[in-house]
């Protein structure tokens, strides 16, 4: 393999490496703008130029590949590169290409959302002048919006083409075009017809300036105000990897986090915009049906009800379960050890949720049609499960324990069978649902950007949901839920004090989770062991 | 005017000089026959590259070592593009070719695929040129029913079709890698070099981009040899026919064909008639609007071949001489063309989108007389900052993908330091003193 010097740093590279990317493995910021890993490489931004011993030219780092030397002709005897990316040459490039992309951009950064989080910011702080000399009238242009909850502020945009490649590769959509030539140049919707694909809020967070935003995000914060959370989206089963950008107990925006195992670069719109539902009908204390509507509990005489009405109706043994395959593997689990310890029947089921075709776009992005986000895990959880239910839950009375899939549940004519015969139906969930209206007693959990825990998406990839909110009114986490009625109901139950201690019993209890503890979970997750 | 006989042009202006049939009753179409048949492409290639043909788009790189660099034991089709985007402000010469004699283009561009092993070329001209696409195409057609273009031409084996393709009419595809992807139907902006077109171009193949004049030299050159081809002009390391465009303050503009080599005051005071109205010469431009402006001391005793004009601080280009007399403006001529190449910047990277209009807003503002001291120096930053210093002796310097950016420094900086004083009196008076 070749040996690339780097300034300082001396390493060996599959030749053909580009030397951007070879720097970004190092450490070394080499700035870029129309440079994007997922994206093919258009080297226009000019911003990466650097110094290569032997070329005349300074070279676009994202562009020029790593080259191999025969053996006598090696730089100093030993490279067969040589770059340089902070001598005087590189930086005054560097500020010249910064001074022209400024020439017309309007510097409104106090009204603008991505200071703060804009490489046309930092790169000007950190290389940049103080001052232009351009002194004529800058360009201005009408923004437009683009579809798909998509706005373009044409004054911003450094024309990097980031977002068109992405509609055209990442997508196959091509909505997207560079209209007009030179000076004129804008991006723009091809022929009129609007931004239409469900991956579209990507190009806000690929855009390296604030040029193109998401409407639902404008103005509405500082992104200096916001906490990260990185977390997990569980809208589908595919998992991405995400991060919760959240303030004052309100998430304002959820973008992607990169994860070459998961969701690599991107997320879809559903996942991104999923919050927003979320925010309606929270339910806040446990809930009885009462003559007239509904009626507040405190949760002590809740799970004092539950307990009362399983004595009522058929005891321990005729008490019936479904899981659900939106919440966090914790539950599940739980859940399933509830179950066990009431009777040896089997008599636990998941929640049907609505199951479309998938779609995969051409660079290999997946959105899954099974949205039930964390089916895999809440199998792995409970058992394998058998397709519908009907055929080992008889039609008799007894209470009936059912976790919310997150208003994704399908009322099919077996689930509502099933809610009919049951005498008492007990629904853990966040927001009001086709399936709390059919419930006697609602005990309010934790919503899915309050949760903690595990999932593993379909490909078998466990990773860690992060709490990004704290909880609603009197709600409580799923799993101290189900592990307090397990103590109320059987005395067995282990004492938790977090969700993290019930992941430490999964992967005690499950050989495949054996590995995907907390601690090597990390930020991008685990491969189900078995798994390849 | 000197004894010479025009080889190129031969036929121009004689009645129906553009068909077949005058061509082939004229001894066209041996050549072609004798490439196909008796010669392989090695012998073609060397014979190309002993007579030193320089292509005459304006880079002037020789054209038998670009077609050595297409790879040999390739599956992957190769293709001949003849570029007949002719745009460069003043340069209109491959057009006269084409209206006078396009057989003899396309025995060139026979002789060039086979050079290189094509079987499908094509000729990428122009979106204005109605005519000569008509023109190409007819002749195309006339080719194809005598066996000079199809299967198996000249009853050999090979075989070879071209397409006739009509751009949209912007100056950047006449650049060869925004050519090729206008030619694949896409935006016409140029692609990252390396990898060359000779190893990766049209459709990812392997592809050689020439010019119509350069191609249009190959039929004389197989039938004469090489040698006698190195013989013509001045140098033998920069021979051959050329052909210049004359245009500006001169008596009578038009194309010449002259030997290479030939000096520059002769093209201007004999062939073109001198300036018009006699007036005292000034500045011309030596190859096309790209090239850096000479003065009227720099020309004298000027050789018109590549070494001698980039020796003098300027290019040979395409030809294209624009005369200046003296009462031309160089602070409004230095305008116009900021203008133009503001124009046709086609905005793919940031210094020549932004660095363009710049200029041209800068200059704008000194016709208006609202220019200050300081703007000199930064007009001489801006054309940097774009296409690199000049200095020509190391090579281009640009910082852009493809040389338009140096097209439209270099020319700007010669105007800018050559003619500084006109400038200057461009200022306000308060700026002024």
């Amino acid at each position: 393999m070749p040996l690339l010097k780097l300034d300082d740093h001396e390493l060996e590279v599959p030749k053909g490496t580009k030397i951007l990317d070879a720097a970004l493995k190092v450490g070394i910021e080499i700035p870029h703008y129309c440079y994007h890993p997922a994206l093919s490489i258009a080297g226009s931004c000019r911003m990466c130029l650097v110094e290569v011993e032997g070329m005349p030219k300074l070279q676009t780092a994202c562009s020029t590949p790593v080259r191999e030397l025969p053996p006598e002709k090696k730089i100093d005897g030993r490279y067969d590169m040589v770059v340089h990316t902070t001598t005087g040459k590189v930086t005054a490039a560097r500020k010249l290409v910064l001074e022209f992309l400024l020439l017309n951009h309007p510097l409104d950064c106090p009204v603008c959302d991505q200071a703060g989080e804009c490489l046309l910011q930092d790169y000007s702080f950190k290389y940049g002048e103080a001052h232009s000399r351009f002194v004529e009238d800058k360009r201005v242009q009408p923004g437009e919006e683009l579809g798909s909850g998509v706005v373009i502020n044409l004054n911003r945009c450094i024309l990097c083409t980031r977002c068109v490649r992405f509609n055209r590769e990442i997508t196959g959509t091509g909505e997207l075009f560079v209209e007009n030539r030179g000076y004129h140049n804008k991006i723009a919707v091809f022929d009129g017809k609007p931004l239409d694909n469900p991956l579209a809020g990507n190009v806000a967070d690929i855009c390296p300036v604030g040029a193109l935003l998401l409407k639902d995000y404008i103005h509405s914060t500082r992104v200096w105000h916001l906490s990260h959370t990185p977390s997990v989206c569980t809208e589908c089963s595919a998992g991405c990897s995400i991060t919760v950008d959240a303030a004052n107990d309100r998430i304002y925006r959820i973008v992607s986090r990169e994860n070459e195992q998961a969701n690599g670069h991107f997320i879809c719109d559903t996942g991104r915009y999923a919050f927003h539902t979320y925010a309606e009908g929270v339910l806040t204390e446990p809930l009885m049906r009462a003559k007239r509507g509904w009626k507040a509990l405190s949760w002590d005489l809740a799970y004092r009800t539950v307990a009362d009405q399983i004595d009522r109706h058929g005891g321990k043994g005729a008490v019936r379960a479904l899981a659900s395959p939106t919440f966090p593997n914790e539950s599940s689990f739980l859940l399933g050890q509830l179950m066990q310890r009431l009777s040896d029947k089997r008599n636990v089921a998941l929640i049907p949720v609505k199951r479309e075709a998938d779609q995969t776009f051409p660079a290999g992005f997946k959105i899954s049609g099974d949205k039930g986000g964390n089916r895999r895990g809440a199998e792995d959880m409970i058992g394998k499960l058998a397709a519908g239910f009907k055929s080992f839950f008889k039609d008799e009375e007894g209470v009936l324990l059912v976790m919310d899939a997150d208003g994704r549940a399908e009322v099919t004519a077996d689930l509502k069978g099933l809610f009919e015969s049951s005498s008492f139906k007990v629904v853990l969930a966040s927001n009001e649902s086709n399936i709390t209206a059919m419930a006697d007693l609602v005990l309010p959990v934790a919503g899915p950007f309050e949760r903690e825990g595990t999932v593993t998406n379909d490909q078998g990839l466990v990773q860690w949901l992060q709490l990004a909110l704290e909880r609603k009114g009197q709600a409580r986490p799923a799993w101290l839920v189900l592990a307090e009625l397990d103590r109320l109901l059987t005395g067995e139950a282990s004492l938790y004090t977090c969700a993290g201690d019930v992941t430490w019993k999964i992967n005690r209890a499950i050989s495949a989770y054996s590995q995907a503890t907390r601690f090597k979970l990390g930020l991008k997750g685990q491969l189900l062991t078995g798994t390849g | 005017m000197s004894d010479y006989q025009p080889i190129l042009t031969m036929h121009a202006g004689q009645p129906g000089s553009a068909t077949r049939d005058y061509y082939l009753a004229n001894g066209g179409y041996r050549a072609a026959r004798r490439a196909v048949l008796d010669m392989n492409s090695d012998d073609i290639i060397q014979m190309v590259k002993y007579s030193n043909l320089q292509g005459r788009g304006g880079a002037g790189f020789p054209a038998g070592v670009k077609w050595s660099f297409v790879p040999r034991d390739d599956k992957r089709a190769k293709y001949l593009i003849c570029n007949a985007d002719e745009g460069e402000p003043g340069t209109f010469k491959d057009r006269m070719l084409i209206n006078h004699n396009p057989h003899q283009l396309i025995e060139g561009m026979i002789i060039a695929s086979r050079a290189i092993d094509c079987h499908l070329a094509f000729i990428y001209i122009r979106g204005e040129f109605a005519k000569e696409a008509r023109l190409l195409e007819a002749a195309v057609e006339e080719c194809r029913a005598s066996n000079i273009l199809g299967k198996k031409i000249f009853g050999g084996k090979y075989d070879l079709d071209i397409l006739v393709y009509r751009g949209g009419g912007a100056y950047i595809c006449g650049e060869e890698m925004a050519l090729i992807e206008s030619l694949e139907g896409k935006r016409g902006w140029p692609r990252i070099k390396p990898p060359f077109p000779a190893i990766e171009g049209y459709l990812r193949c392997p592809t050689i981009v020439n010019n119509v004049e350069t191609l249009s030299n190959l039929p004389h050159i197989v039938n004469n040899g090489a040698e006698w081809f190195r013989g013509i002009g001045a140098s033998p390391d920069s021979p051959g026919p050329k052909l210049y465009c004359l245009s500006g303050h001169v008596r009578k503009p038009g194309v010449y064909e002259a030997p290479m080599g030939t000096k520059l005051t002769t093209l201007i005071f004999t062939h073109a008639g001198g300036t018009t109205e006699g007036k005292k010469l000034k500045a011309a431009i030596p190859g096309g609007s790209s090239a850096p402006v000479l003065t009227a001391d720099e020309i004298e005793d000027l050789k018109m071949d590549f070494p001698s004009l980039t020796a003098a601080g300027s290019m040979l280009g395409s030809g294209g001489i624009i005369v200046m007399d003296e009462t031309t403006d160089m602070v409004q001529a230095c305008y116009n063309l900021a203008r133009f190449y503001a124009h046709e910047s086609c905005g793919q990277c940031t210094p020549c989108r932004e660095g363009t209009t710049w200029l041209t807003k800068v200059l704008r503002r000194f016709t208006q007389g609202r220019g200050r001291m300081e703007d000199i120096d930064l007009i001489g930053d801006i054309t940097d900052n774009i296409g690199g210093l000049c200095d020509f002796s190391k090579g281009s310097f640009g910082k852009t993908i493809c040389p338009f950016g140096e097209a439209v420094s270099w020319p700007i900086r010669a105007f800018m330091d050559k003619f500084r004083d006109e400038f200057e009196a461009y200022l306000p008076k308060e700026e002024a003193a």
